[in-house]
């Protein structure tokens, strides 16, 4: 069933719409803070926003406003939620916990139970069914919670940052069960981690600061980004500029060549993207090859460091530094350095922005 | 280092508020008094400190019973006065009385009811009556003791809906309209004043009630003095108003 | 943050007990003898008690009529003050944990006033609410229902004082552990009652037992509002407590006896029911 969903709570500069197709995952993707959190509450019927209203296929799932209210409970919606938490029923066994949706919905003891191991099968957890949720792994119980979710049976699942309180590994293993628990299934997953939209989602819609400044199918958004930010998230330099016959021109006058990935006319607002292992930085005074094409000269605004690497952002873009190669020339933040852009990793596309 | 100060401060000032607020001239007697005969007592006090402007009484009124456990546990008292023989019998049997006791005053019982008497009570017979809710003291405690000598006397029993253990809790009920009458001592009518009148028992002298008091061990010779004074004219004349029989 | 809700302090998805961590305590010297001389202000006057008891003749003296009607008529108003107190207390705690009212600190502290009441006064107070002049008086009057010197008048003044012991260990422990799970529960789908009846009660359980065994102590030692509001009659309102009272004044002894019986008895029910810590997570 499609989701129409729009909402708006002031308080928290809440002001987002957002629309699923059936079958698909949308990952709400942004930093805490930026209203992820709060949008899936208010889905789910925990949070009251000051207006909105959602239509969950032919019928309304909820409508706020001064003049009308239609606000159902919870649990009179067919909306499943997944938190970081599994919050599993601490008195009840692995098994009991997914049973309940189904005893809670009128089944039997046994046919709940029956259902319950099913679903625990489905998420390969058969062998938790009698453990108390005190003795499972933040794997494990999340597993559980999982199988749970679905027992319920949703028309829509939201999973809110899913897999942020696992370590690395849990997080890799369950990921994989979500990938494959949500292949045909309408879901929103809210999330600040890039690798989940891309590896479980179909589509991306940022949210950054209370409103939703891009959307789109996961690939084309992570690989040809609009905002800043979602270029940040996807780990993508991004400048903007007009678009020329080769590639850009910025504000300054400097010019970059890319690829084109499509046939916007010259002169129109347009954005260049390239990824770090295409981008080269050398210190501007030591540039020796200044005046070379495609370089973009700006000061240092952040410095990631890593073992042997350090990650550089200036004038938009990003470039990684190998520290074997050039320990002393490691450029730190305020520095003035040069960002060399090979062409072939520079592609260059119009700018269409949602505000 | 402040805090240290200020817990000095403290304990400086707690200290000073325990030693005794009067003045090394004026003399100090203590009486355990039991409690109905609080008005009387205050009042007698009163006048002996009057003609004795040196002493200061110090009135402690409870039931007779505590005030004998107190003694014999060794509370500081002077003089015990006491509205149950038996109790000043205890504290002697201890040792503690420097003197025989004197009785001073006595009591009878009487009913006692609401202003309004709801019940129409008009003797002790009518609280027989099984519609009519009769509070006595329990046989344990000298008012019922007292209480079950009329009821053997008159040969009217009573079936009451509660045995209190002290008047005080008797009055309670019968002041508050929970009870329709209550078999109490004919000072506590007095003292009770205009929530409640007072019904005479034919024949209560047979349940006098004898009140009394008696120096202690240790006392000085101005304790002695209060107890002479208690057992005079002039306190005669304060309990006579109160409603006390002679002793 | 996320919305979905976190769960008890200490989730139970992430920690495992660990054996090896060494039973350091973090407890500065001077404080363990200050508490012992706390723990000494309770204990040395019960050992004082022990001492008076006339042992040759305690059986004897626990075992008078008086003495075994009381103790039965104790522990039967006891029981049905914390039936009462479970009835009314549960509902309380969790309206004043979860549901957002009106004058809801009002009502919170109005609640609690019996705590801080002298029992007296309460019973004072239950006397012009539902005695035979009382605010109610008259109502009860016309339909029959005379509270007046009755054993039900012993139940009212003992629920009334053990209350809010039962709605303030449930209203804590409810507060504690947010409503986290009974969110939950909404978004799987169980309605308000169904969530109620296998969420709620069940994770309330240890504090309900607590607030449970606290209120029937309360009961069992009360005595000031029952004297007043119910007054003493052998079988019918004098409780233990009051039987102690009245042979105060004759036989110290049977006092003695009676006020250790009614120790051990205290004793026995708290031991029982704190057998273990009240751990965070649910049985």
């Amino acid at each position: 069933m499609k989701l129409v969903a729009s909402a708006r709570i002031a308080a928290r500069g809440l002001d987002a719409n957002v629309t699923l197709e059936p079958g698909r995952t949308l990952a709400l993707l942004g930093p805490n803070g930026s209203g992820k959190s709060s949008l899936l509450g208010i889905l789910a019927g925990l949070l009251r926003p000051d207006t909105g209203s959602a239509r969950l296929g032919d019928s309304e799932l909820f409508e706020v406003s001064p003049a009308a209210g239609r606000w159902p409970r919870p649990d009179e919606r067919p909306i499943g939620l997944l938190g970081q938490d599994p919050m599993l029923f601490p008195h009840l066994s692995a098994l009991d916990n997914v049973a309940f949706p189904g005893r809670a919905g009128g089944l039997s003891r046994s046919d709940a139970r029956e259902t319950a191991m099913s679903w625990l099968r489905a998420v390969d957890a058969k062998a938790l069914a009698q453990s108390r949720p005190g003795s499972l792994s933040g794997g494990q119980a999340q597993r559980v919670a999982i199988a749970r979710a679905l027992a319920a049976e949703p028309s829509v699942l939201l999973l809110d940052e899913p897999l942020a309180a696992l370590d690395v590994d849990a997080a890799v293993t369950i990921r994989a069960l979500l990938a494959t628990v949500l292949r045909d299934r309408t879901a929103i997953l809210a999330t600040h981690n890039v690798v989940d939209a891309s590896m479980l989602a179909d589509d991306i819609a940022v949210l950054h600061d209370g409103t939703i400044v891009e959307t789109g199918p996961t690939r084309d958004v992570l690989a040809r980004p609009q905002h800043p930010f979602t270029a940040r998230i996807a780990g993508r330099g991004l400048i903007r500029g007009v678009r020329t016959k080769s590639g850009i021109r910025l504000p300054d006058g400097t010019a970059l060549s890319g690829m084109a990935a499509d046939d916007a006319p010259t002169g129109s607002d347009a954005l260049l993207t390239v990824r770090p292992g295409y981008v080269r930085v050398e210190h501007a005074a030591t540039a020796g090859r200044s005046g070379t094409a495609n370089s973009v000269t700006a000061t240092v605004t952040a410095v990631e460091t890593h073992a042997e690497w350090l990650r550089i952002w200036a004038g938009g873009l990003i470039a990684d530094l190998d520290l074997e190669l050039a320990r002393d020339q490691a450029p730190s933040r305020g520095d003035t350095v040069t960002m060399y852009v090979d062409p072939a990793g520079a592609v260059v596309y119009r700018e269409t922005p949602l505000r | 280092m402040k805090h240290a100060a200020l817990t000095v401060m403290a304990l400086w000032v707690l200290t000073g508020c325990a030693t005794a607020s009067d003045t090394p001239q004026s003399e100090t007697v203590t009486v355990f008094a039991a409690a109905s005969l609080t008005d009387t007592f205050t009042q007698i006090a009163d006048d002996f400190e009057a003609d004795h402007p040196d002493v200061s009484i110090r009135l402690s009124f409870a039931g007779s019973s505590d005030l004998a456990t107190q003694i014999v546990e060794g509370a500081p008292a002077d003089v015990f006065a006491s509205a149950d023989e038996a109790q000043m019998q205890n504290v002697a049997d201890a040792g503690l009385t420097a003197a025989a006791p004197i009785t001073f005053a006595t009591n009878v019982p009487a009913i006692v009811v609401p202003a309004d008497n709801p019940a129409g009570i008009e003797s002790f017979a009518d609280l027989a009556n099984p519609d009519v809710a009769t509070v006595v003291c329990a046989p344990q405690v000298p008012c019922g003791v007292a209480e079950q000598i009329i009821e053997r006397v008159t040969g009217v029993s009573l079936s009451p809906v509660s045995e209190e253990s002290s008047v005080t809790d008797v009055l309670g009920k019968v002041t508050s309209g929970q009870a329709d009458a209550g078999i109490v001592y004919v000072t506590d009518v007095a003292r009770a004043g205009s929530p409640v009148i007072g019904i005479a028992i034919q024949g209560a002298d047979a349940a006098l009630t004898t009140y009394p008091i008696a120096l202690l061990a240790g006392a000085g010779t101005t304790a002695q003095k209060f107890v002479d004074y208690v057992a005079g004219s002039q306190a005669a004349a304060v309990f006579a108003d109160a409603g006390f029989g002679a002793p | 943050m996320t919305l979905a809700p976190t769960g008890l302090a200490g989730s139970p998805t992430a920690k495992r007990r660990d054996s090896n961590a060494t039973a350091t305590s973090y407890v500065p010297s001077w404080l363990p003898p200050i508490a012992a001389v706390g723990a000494l202000l309770i204990l040395v006057p019960l050992v004082a008690m022990a001492t008076r008891v006339d042992w040759a003749n305690f059986g004897s003296l626990v075992t008078s009529d008086s003495a075994v009607a009381a103790l039965a008529l104790s522990l039967r108003t006891s029981l049905a003050a914390t039936v009462l107190c479970v009835v009314l207390g549960v509902p309380m705690a969790i309206v004043l944990a979860r549901v957002n009212f009106p004058l809801k600190t009002l009502a919170r502290t109005l609640v609690l006033v019996p705590l801080v009441l002298p029992p007296v006064v309460g019973g004072l107070a239950l006397l012009y609410a539902f005695g035979r002049r009382g605010l109610l008086g008259g109502t009860l009057d016309v339909l029959g229902i005379d509270i007046a010197f009755s054993t039900t008048a012993v139940v009212l003044a003992q629920t009334f004082v053990a209350l809010p012991f039962m709605v303030l260990t449930l209203e804590s422990a409810l507060r504690a552990r947010g409503a986290g799970f009974e969110s939950v529960a909404a978004t799987l789908g169980a309605r308000r009652g169904y969530a109620f009846r296998h969420v709620t009660w069940p994770l309330m359980w240890p504090a309900l037992v607590a607030g449970t065994v606290l209120s029937f102590a309360r009961a069992l030692g009360e005595f000031g509002a029952t004297i007043t509001f119910a007054g003493s009659l052998e079988g019918v309102t004098r409780t233990i407590p009051l039987e102690i009272y009245l042979q105060r004044e004759v036989d110290p002894d049977a006092a003695v006896a009676l006020s250790l019986l009614l120790i051990v008895i205290a004793l026995v029910i708290v031991g029982l029911a704190y057998r273990r810590p009240v751990s965070r997570s649910a049985p």
